[in-house]
């Protein structure tokens, strides 16, 4: 899309000013998608860790470690695990009895890839379905200079039934997540090119470039057995969507990257990786903020824990600081005797991690002189599981917040019944993100009760 | 995948049983065949079999009886009954049936039954030939590094924006389905490219000249706490800084002149050399070298990098301005460490104590220059765009020359001039974008390293134009490809590219030389440490946390050195062609300092590894007793039996035991107190009870026996209950003992199950049942041959799967 010369760029007219940051848009510098940008626009993250939690019973000696609180409704009250949760209660519902139906057909580890899809992967068929992120991300395809940002721990996309990433394409193939802060920085708030010039020359090279490759290759799939052409498929596929990114780059080449801060940058830890493992979440979660506070991306997914066990990095994340077991097993110890504790004290410490982002996401103001609101009241924010608890694929432990702005309704705890898909979450949260949907996966309808008081 | 995602999920054999069979595309129409037993294995079946298995409401669903009674056997497209037979084979080879508390089996009449059983499925299966197994893949990180440095002739980070590669689920990292290839992949390959052909081809003038001498460290007023200094012990740097002059790209030199002071008894020290920084990301250093410096005597060392590959600063920002060396010693007995003393004069220096008993570097001067002198263009520039009066004749025709040179070399093959139009015009377009040729060649040949033939092995030549219909001998560049991606993990060199343009590959004797003038090359040793590495699933160690309270001076370095005596211990066993039996028990470690320290073992001195001759007490030479693998298969508190048992029977005899039933009873309803016992006392339980006992009593003394190891591999001096009975009845008493056992009565298994996972490795996918006489043939050739693995990796190559697609 060409900027017609008559516009400022947003970086001239920022250094002409001496001012940094923070200035509203001028009409004369946004054509009709930065509009759209920038104003209220809503986003979506959701957050995800294996095993489940802690969850004694009730009536237990260890109860005040049950994950879910007491009581519902508005007079819940948090148990020790939610605690750190305290402060932001009516920014946020605690969500009790939802899971996906077809993954309780899963073996009690297999349905993290599922977490976010709602499809059924089992022995006859290992293949997933498009994740709820990566719907609304093509839905907003072209508003921001990224479509999402898919992050977790491990990176990659790990093994069926062990992936390592929450996101899944329309073709239900899975997104590579990153996982190092540093490359995930520098894709956000890197410098790139430095001459607008060059930078635009290699924008049509790439694509003249891309058009020639995909041309030729599709050409050589005709000659190919079956198996060979599914496997040159996703290459067709992955130079095709590369296209697309490529004309939404070129779209985004003039509007120079909106810089972060001192304070911002300063309070990143780039180096951090899997061997300090609160450290390395923060940042993750930092990440995540940054990206929806310059509107980089208005899609994320961060998988912070998974169930791959012996080939997660992430399954030591409890030893390196300083419990006994790794994560699997104190998953699996939460119903031996003192195990119910040790695990409510790690899904706490996540918690405390948690509400560190919410809070940061609360504290960023979106003051455009219509109305008062934070980035957190136009962002659904899911946090949860696919386990209850360890093996479980039955009442997820979920949190939804934010989303003010958008419609939903918060402080409470809402206990569901099992005859309710979680999907009917997901297409609540679409419809109020603004993109309509009737249905995702097995999904029966919506769920009023987060909408309405 | 791991074994132990492995073992718990559900179904997952049975599973695995039925894909084999299913995924197998055959030549031929189905086949029917007939099974049909002859009476004694009927009898013996009948006998042992149906009572539990017959076809009124059998057991685990399956019916023997049925098997029996409907003789006949379709390969495709019902493979049911092959899945099943397999199924009869497994259980009875391995024991598993008849249970405990069944009429047990005689000895001579289970042979009778495995020995019909494994015949028939052989005769069943060589009589079809799968076809399209050789599929098309991309290169994995490893193999596309390789190949872009090894085409290129330049180093970089090629992978670092590469996601991470998915593993097959038998742990390996070529099979296709495993290697994903998304718009992120596409997009890495592509900035990869351009970034290499940035580096690559040059254009205009020499660039600048840089060069500075530092005879003395520089000090730091921020940095007292440091010993900034020439003479180099544990605690101190020779610090320099370079503020502004100095270049953003290009190739460097750091020269060092020095001289040391090695004390007897400690190994030497370790100069290390860092090259930074940039504050602003906290990625502070990048390491250039680290090498041992063994003399005395004064000598020049010197080395070599790509500035952009170290975090430099952004000029002008910032408060820490400039590009910073610093020079180390990193030699470290793991003595305690004596306070640094504070100096009474104000602003000055600590005051750091001497450690004489540790060895020094001395530093007599440090130069940083660049670029390297090099001729301008750089060689590998030129070996691209070579010399030609063409160029300025006709540049058009020159830029032709270059594509029809470099595109062969990245595609692995001849290409048709057709083909070549593909990058001939998207050449001439860019040359009317780019200003000179220099810049569009390089667009064009990024083009290059993104196209499928570039990215994909196994890729259908343009010949074929109609489906397969049978199995296609490779040509000869194919087979070169495939030669080199299995002993290398990389193109072919020229002396393999010239044999197969002169069609020499296919002879045997030709071949047979390639492989063992490729095994002594030292590319060779990528295939050892990444087959090893896959096969003994190594990476597990890095998802270990070593606990320190148990282990305080665990020192999280030494797990590096780890992996590589694990993987210089079976490159020895290949270069020295020893007998892959030297794997389990030999009279030898591979070992350097750190790791001999660690092990208790003394006289090794130095970063370096080398062969050790062991003493029997010292409990080495044997995978089994690696550190690696004992430490993978702990938690990192304790050892843990049933890993390490899972890990032997998996990996080493390629016999993985069932996953645990989905209904696992709680083991507190029988012994209330049952997490307060040891390990040992849990399993001893957890046999007792029937639905576990079933696999454990086969499975636990495997892990008991290596329990004289602790979790870290160390030798435990307290005592510890090392025995368990086999349910074959034989008794293993610790260590020794599972090696004897493995030794002697599972020699064959073991081989197998080496060959197996090689060949996996070599021809990129899970073996199955239509590879058994396959697998056979190699077998009796490798005990011929008195299991040397340089035999076995020529009898992979010259078999007909290798050079088939």
């Amino acid at each position: 899309m060409a900027t017609k010369s008559w516009r400022l760029s947003r970086r001239t007219f920022l250094m002409g000013t001496g001012v940094s940051l923070g200035l509203p848009w001028l009409e004369c510098m946004a054509d009709e998608t930065q509009r759209t940008a920038a104003a209220h626009s809503p986003k979506f993250c959701a957050m995800y860790f294996g095993f489940g939690v802690s969850l004694p019973e009730e009536a237990s000696d260890d109860a005040q470690w049950r994950w879910f609180p007491k009581g519902d409704g508005a007079n819940y009250q948090f148990n020790e695990s939610l605690k750190p949760l305290e402060a932001h209660r009516e920014r946020l519902t605690v969500v009790g009895g939802l899971s996906h139906p077809r993954g309780r057909k899963m073996g009690g580890h297999d349905t993290g890839d599922t977490f976010l899809t709602g499809a059924l992967m089992n022995e006859k068929s290992l293949v997933n379905t498009v994740s709820l992120d990566q719907v609304i991300a093509k839905a907003w395809e072209g508003q921001t200079r990224f479509p999402s940002l898919v992050m977790s721990t491990d990176g990659g996309v790990g093994e069926p039934t062990r992936s390592s990433t929450l996101s899944y394409d329309l073709q239900g193939r899975p997104v590579p997540a990153l996982n190092e802060p540093r490359r995930i920085f520098e894709r956000l708030f890197g410098a790139g090119d430095a001459e607008l010039h060059d930078q635009q020359r290699r924008f049509s090279s790439t694509a003249s470039m891309l058009d020639r490759v995909l041309a030729d290759a599709s050409s050589l799939r005709l000659r190919l057995g079956h198996s060979d052409q599914s496997k040159l498929d996703e290459y067709l596929d992955a130079v095709r969507e590369t296209e697309k990114r490529v004309a939404n780059s070129q779209k985004w080449l003039e509007i120079p990257k909106i810089e972060l801060n001192d304070d911002e940058r300063k309070s990143l830890n780039l180096d951090s990786d899997d061997q300090a493992p609160f450290r390395y979440i923060q940042t993750m979660y930092d990440l995540i903020f940054l990206a929806f506070r310059t509107d980089s991306t208005r899609v994320a997914t961060y998988q912070i824990t998974n169930m791959a066990d012996a080939s997660s990095n992430a399954i030591k994340f409890p030893q390196l600081i300083g419990f006994s077991e790794n994560l699997h097993k104190l998953a699996h110890n939460w119903n031996k005797p003192g195990g119910a504790e040790e695990l409510g004290r790690w899904d706490r410490l996540m918690v405390e991690q948690f509400a560190n982002f919410i809070e940061r996401m609360a504290s960023a103001k979106t003051d455009d002189g219509v109305s008062n609101g934070s980035l957190l009241d136009e962002t659904v924010v899911l946090y949860g599981s696919s386990n209850s608890h360890t093996h479980q694929n039955t009442n997820y432990p979920l949190i939804l917040a934010g989303g003010k702005r958008l419609g939903l309704r918060h402080g409470r705890f809402l206990r569901f019944g099992e005859e309710i898909p979680l999907s009917n979450l997901f297409v609540t949260a679409l419809n109020r993100l603004g993109v309509s949907r009737d249905s995702f996966a097995d999904s029966e309808g919506e769920i009023s009760e987060l909408t309405t008081v | 995948m791991n074994l132990f995602a492995n073992a718990v999920r559900s179904g997952w054999i049975t599973l695995l049983l039925l894909c084999l069979v299913a995924n197998a595309t055959l030549a031929q129409s189905p086949a029917k065949h007939v099974l049909q037993p002859p009476q004694d294995v009927l009898n013996a079946l009948s006998h042992h079999c149906m009572e539990c298995h017959g076809n009124d409401a059998p057991e685990g669903n399956f019916s023997v009886e049925r098997l029996v009674s409907d003789s006949t056997v379709s390969t495709a497209p019902e493979p049911d009954e092959l899945a099943s037979w397999l199924r009869l084979e497994r259980v009875l080879i391995n024991g598993q049936m008849p249970p405990a508390d069944a009429k047990p089996i005689a000895k001579p009449e289970r042979a009778t039954l495995t020995r019909w059983i494994s015949n028939a499925i052989t005769s069943v299966v060589r009589t079809q030939k799968p076809i399209e197994r050789m599929k098309l893949r991309r290169l994995n990180n490893v193999e596309y590094s390789n190949t872009m440095r090894d085409l290129l002739g330049i180093d970089m980070d090629f992978t670092g924006e590469l996601p991470a590669d998915s593993r097959s689920d038998d742990g390996f990292v070529n099979e296709p389905s495993a290697l994903l290839i998304s718009s992120e992949h596409l997009q890495s390959y592509l900035a990869t490219a351009r970034a290499a052909m940035d580096r690559t081809i040059v254009s205009g003038p020499a660039p600048k000249k840089y060069h500075h001498t530092f005879t003395e460290s520089q000090r730091d007023r921020k940095e007292r706490k440091t010993d900034l200094t020439n003479r180099l012990g544990r605690n101190s740097v020779f610090f320099a800084k370079i503020e502004k002059d100095y270049p953003e790209q290009g190739t460097f030199a750091i020269r060092v002149k020095l001289s040391a002071e090695l004390p007897a008894h400690v190994g030497p020290p370790i100069l290390q050399i860092d090259v930074g920084y940039r504050p602003d990301t906290q990625v502070l250093f990048r390491t250039l070298a680290e090498v041992e410096i063994k003399q005395e005597a004064s000598q020049e060392l010197e080395f070599h990098g790509r500035i952009e590959n170290f975090p430099l600063p952004v000029r002008g920002q910032g408060k820490y301005p400039g590009l910073q060396i610093k020079l180390r010693n990193s030699h470290d007995d793991r003595s305690p460490k004596p306070e640094p003393i504070k100096n009474k004069q104000p602003g000055e220096p600590w005051i750091f104590p001497n450690e004489p008993h540790l060895p020094k570097i001395l530093i007599e001067s440090m130069e940083f220059r660049s670029p390297i002198n090099d001729a301008w263009p750089p060689q590998a520039h030129r070996a691209i765009l070579f010399d030609s009066p063409l160029r300025e004749s006709d540049p058009t025709a020159y830029a032709e020359k270059v594509l029809a040179e470099f595109v062969p070399r990245a595609f692995r093959r001849p290409i048709k001039p057709t083909e070549l139009n593909l990058f001939i015009d998207f050449y001439k377009e860019n040359r009317v974008r780019y200003p000179d040729l220099e810049s569009a060649m390089r667009e064009t040949l990024a083009m290059v390293l993104i196209h499928p033939d570039f990215l994909f092995l196994n890729k259908t030549t343009g010949n074929d134009l109609q489906p397969a219909i049978s199995p296609r001998t490779l040509d000869d560049w194919e087979l070169a490809s495939r030669l080199s991606y299995f002993l290398w993990s990389t193109i072919p060199d020229e002396a393999l590219q010239t044999a197969a343009d002169s069609h020499r590959l296919h002879d045997a004797e030709e071949l047979t030389r390639q492989v063992d003038r490729m095994l002594v090359d030292h590319r060779a040793t990528r295939m050892a440490s990444q087959f090893v590495d896959q096969w003994l699933c190594l990476d597990r160690m890095e998802r270990v946390a070593i606990n320190p309270e148990v282990y305080p001076k665990f020192d999280s370095q030494l797990k590096r050195d780890m992996r590589i005596e694990t993987q210089k211990y079976f490159q020895e066993v290949l270069d020295q062609n020893l007998s892959a039996m030297q794997l389990l028990k030999s009279d030898f470690a591979m070992l350097n300092e750190p790791l001999a320290r660690h092990y208790g073992i003394a006289g090794v001195l130095g970063r370096e590894f080398r062969r050790v001759v062991l003493e029997p007490q010292q409990h080495r030479g044997s995978l089994l007793s690696q550190a690696s693998v004992l430490l993978a298969n702990s938690t990192g508190s304790q050892s843990h039996p049933i890993r390490r048992a899972v890990w032997v029977r998996d990996r080493l005899l390629n016999d993985p035991p069932e996953s645990p039933p989905a209904d696992v009873p709680s083991l507190e309803r029988i012994d209330p107190n049952f997490a307060k016992r040891s390990i040992r006392e849990q399993l001893d339980i957890h046999r007792d009870t029937k639905s576990c006992n079933a696999c454990h009593r086969s499975l636990d003394p495997w892990g008991f026996a290596l329990e004289n190891f602790d979790a870290v591999g160390l030798w435990r001096t307290e005592s510890v209950n090392v025995t368990a009975q086999l349910p074959s009845g034989v008794t293993l008493d610790g260590f020794s003992d599972l090696q004897n056992h493995l030794l002697s009565s599972c020699r064959e298994q073991f081989a197998r199950s080496l060959v197996n996972r090689l060949t996996s490795y070599a021809l990129g996918r899970k073996l199955d049942v239509y590879d058994r006489p396959l697998l056979d043939d190699l077998c009796e050739s490798f005990a011929a041959d008195e299991y040397r693995l340089k035999g076995l990796i020529r009898s992979i190559v010259r078999s007909r799967d290798f050079q088939e697609k």
